[in-house]
């Protein structure tokens, strides 16, 4: 079955309301709900706050759009609101930065592995070791300082190894500055890709400039402020794919389009029935958003919205384990870089000297994701579950019992 | 290096109190008369909204359904939380030597040789935590639903010990907490474990507790030395 983005019509705007007791409801349990679907959760908060982000930006630009946009608006935000408060209190901040990085390797996988044009496909790719590696970083800080493993969260869908290191990601900002699509040329499903994984890395840049300044370990602060920058990296990245000719509402209604083609494809992998209840129940409204827009974007631009959403979409994110794409890309392009909008062989082409430049300032006198994940190797129970790999290095100067000093 | 007791007994800027400020509280005292609260009732509505989403809900997280008798749960349960408990305090020690390396120790107070002691003692709490869930049939990596309490409860000693502003002094009084609930936890374990009927586990669980009651006595008695230390440090500022 798939989807027809402008044939199912779903719930009319005046019938989606909420209440405050629909919004916040029962959490789902970090112990017994599968990874997934808190994947799916995350994702989708991070679709709704790019709703949220480009509304604001589009009614400051275009006054026309500004009542629309406003109701639309607001019940985008509610959705976030339902969507984002099913994460539950005992997921700590960095719990849930691995589920933010679990979210960025699988359906960035899962992108890369359906994208009908090869150069955006090799972005996702790109884009996708350096995320994997940022998995490793995070789940050695959790195992260095709080003694957990990040597995438990990962509940086996995905690995914990090294990526393409992330002292190495940092570049000049007009080295992650891609090409765009041709937005009269381009497949449907490549834009709702780009927009797609945009919005995922949006969300994590944003979230980790929230959470960064509330870990007390220094090492964890300058973690999040390195990665930070690499997540900045990803949203100029990937929305520098985005045809930038598309005007404002021919935008919106791929926003929309991209928000009910994410919770359909939710739809079609959730097991757990409540939390698909909410997914069918959003992606009713979600048409709905896509019905009132089109007509807006006909009456304005004197267009047929098929022009712009011109196919059913067969090809949901494939909510399951990439580990074999994954290494696959691991072995064959770990040493890609970028020289403007192009890919390059680190190990046969040089980077450019901004680039060069800018990484060695960056990492002059500190490399913290060096530092939090020095000599480690993810092991199930973590580190500490060895009887060598937990000892301490100075341990040999444990001498003899001989009582408390005082 | 710096002075251990600095934090409690030196002058400083602390702006939170309203006493330096007594025209700003007495106005806004008499803005809180002015403006009355707009919804009725007291802290009771906050407490009947809890019952009513406790009631709705389910648990926080459950046992896993892989085939152990489940008579030995409840045992299994606890270890788990012993494990996760024991690794994160390994991890406490670890940043509590890097306290004392940082500022150095005190008179009265642990030695790097005893703090690196106690470290290896609760890493092999850890093992043996392991090598009992692997003996009754569990899975060392599954985090119970005690492991995963314990953990919420202790996120705020994590969170005293890796700051780099604290003292090793601020640290033995928040690790105090956590060998409190440690020597606890372990006791708790032997009386589950008495009730399986296994005598070995119990008695290599007993040790376990006995040392951690060694912990508990060590870090109470550098606290008291850290007491005459800031007693001290507090005449000689006056």
């Amino acid at each position: 079955m798939g989807l027809d983005l402008l044939r199912d019509h779903g719930t009319p705007i005046e019938r989606q309301r909420f209440d405050w007791k629909e919004l916040v409801q029962e959490p789902i349990s970090k112990l017994d709900t599968d990874a997934l679907t808190r994947v799916r959760i995350i994702l989708m908060n991070g679709i709704e706050s790019e709703a949220n982000r480009f509304g604001h930006a589009a009614a400051r630009l275009f006054p026309a759009l500004q009542r629309p946009l406003a109701v639309i608006r607001r019940i985008e935000q509610h959705q976030q609101t339902l969507v984002n408060w099913l994460l539950p209190a005992d997921q700590t901040p960095l719990e849930t930065t691995i589920g933010y990085e679990q979210v960025a390797i699988e359906v960035t996988a899962s992108v890369a592995s359906a994208e009908p044009d090869p150069y955006m496909a090799a972005i996702f790719r790109f884009g996708l070791l350096e995320d994997f590696d940022h998995m490793y970083r995070f789940a050695a800080l959790m195992d260095r300082t709080e003694g957990k493993d990040a597995a438990a969260l990962l509940q086996g869908y995905t690995d914990i190894l090294p990526g393409r290191p992330t002292t190495i990601e940092h570049r000049h900002p007009l080295d992650d500055l891609r090409s765009p699509y041709d937005r009269r040329r381009a497949d449907v499903l490549s834009k709702l890709h780009a927009l797609t994984i945009m919005a995922g890395e949006n969300q994590t840049h944003d979230y980790y400039m929230t959470i960064g300044p509330m870990f007390a370990d220094p090492t964890a602060r300058l973690l999040y402020a390195e990665i930070a920058s690499i997540e900045e990296q990803h949203v100029t990245q990937y929305e520098s794919l985005i045809d930038p000719r598309e005007s404002a509402l021919e935008k919106w209604l791929l926003h929309e389009a991209c928000e009910a083609y994410n919770y359909w494809s939710c739809v079609e992998s959730e097991d757990d029935r409540r939390i698909r209840a909410v997914w069918e129940r959003m992606l009713e409204y979600e048409l709905g958003h896509v019905q009132a827009v089109a007509r807006l974007f006909e009456d304005h631009e004197r267009r047929d919205a098929e022009q712009v959403l011109d196919r059913v979409i067969r090809e949901p994110i494939r909510y399951v384990s990439h580990r074999d794409f994954v290494r696959g890309v691991l072995r064959a392009e770990v040493n890609l870089g970028a020289d403007g909008p192009e890919l390059i062989d680190r190990a046969r082409d040089h980077e450019p000297e901004r680039t060069r430049r800018y990484r060695a300032e960056l990492n002059a006198e500190i490399q913290p994701s060096n530092i939090a994940a020095a000599g480690w190797t993810w092991q199930p129970g973590g580190e500490l579950a060895g009887r060598e790999t937990g000892k301490r290095s100075d341990a040999s100067a444990v001498k003899p019992e001989q009582g408390a000093k005082s | 290096m710096k002075r251990q007791a600095e934090n409690s007994t030196t002058p400083g800027n602390n702006h939170t109190g309203l006493a330096p400020h007594p025209k700003e509280r007495d106005d806004m005292v008499q803005g809180a008369r002015e403006f009355k609260p707009t919804s009725s009732g007291g802290p009771d509505e906050i407490a009947q909204l809890r019952i009513a989403y406790a009631r709705a809900g389910g648990p926080h997280g459950t046992m896993s359904t892989a085939s152990v008798d489940p008579a030995r749960l409840p045992v299994l349960d606890k270890l788990g939380a012993r494990l996760q408990f024991e690794r994160t305090g390994t991890r406490l020690y670890d940043a509590l030597i890097s306290k004392l390396d940082a500022y150095g120790s005190f008179e009265g107070g642990p030695s790097r040789a005893q703090l690196l002691e106690i470290r290896e003692q609760e890493f092999a709490h850890a093992l043996l935590a392991q090598e009992l869930i692997r003996g009754l049939g569990g899975d060392p990596t599954m985090v119970t639903p005690c492991a995963s309490l314990q953990a919420t409860a202790s996120r705020g000693i994590v969170n005293v010990l890796v700051d780099p502003r604290t003292s090793l002094i601020d640290c033995l009084e928040t690790i105090l907490v956590a060998e409190l609930a440690d020597q606890d936890s372990w006791a708790a374990l032997a009386r589950s474990a008495e009730a399986l009927g296994d005598a070995g586990m119990a008695a290599k669980i007993t040790q376990a507790q006995q040392t951690e009651l060694q912990h508990l006595k060590k870090v109470r008695g550098w606290l008291e030395a850290a007491d005459r230390l800031r007693a001290k440090a507090a005449t000689e500022v006056h």
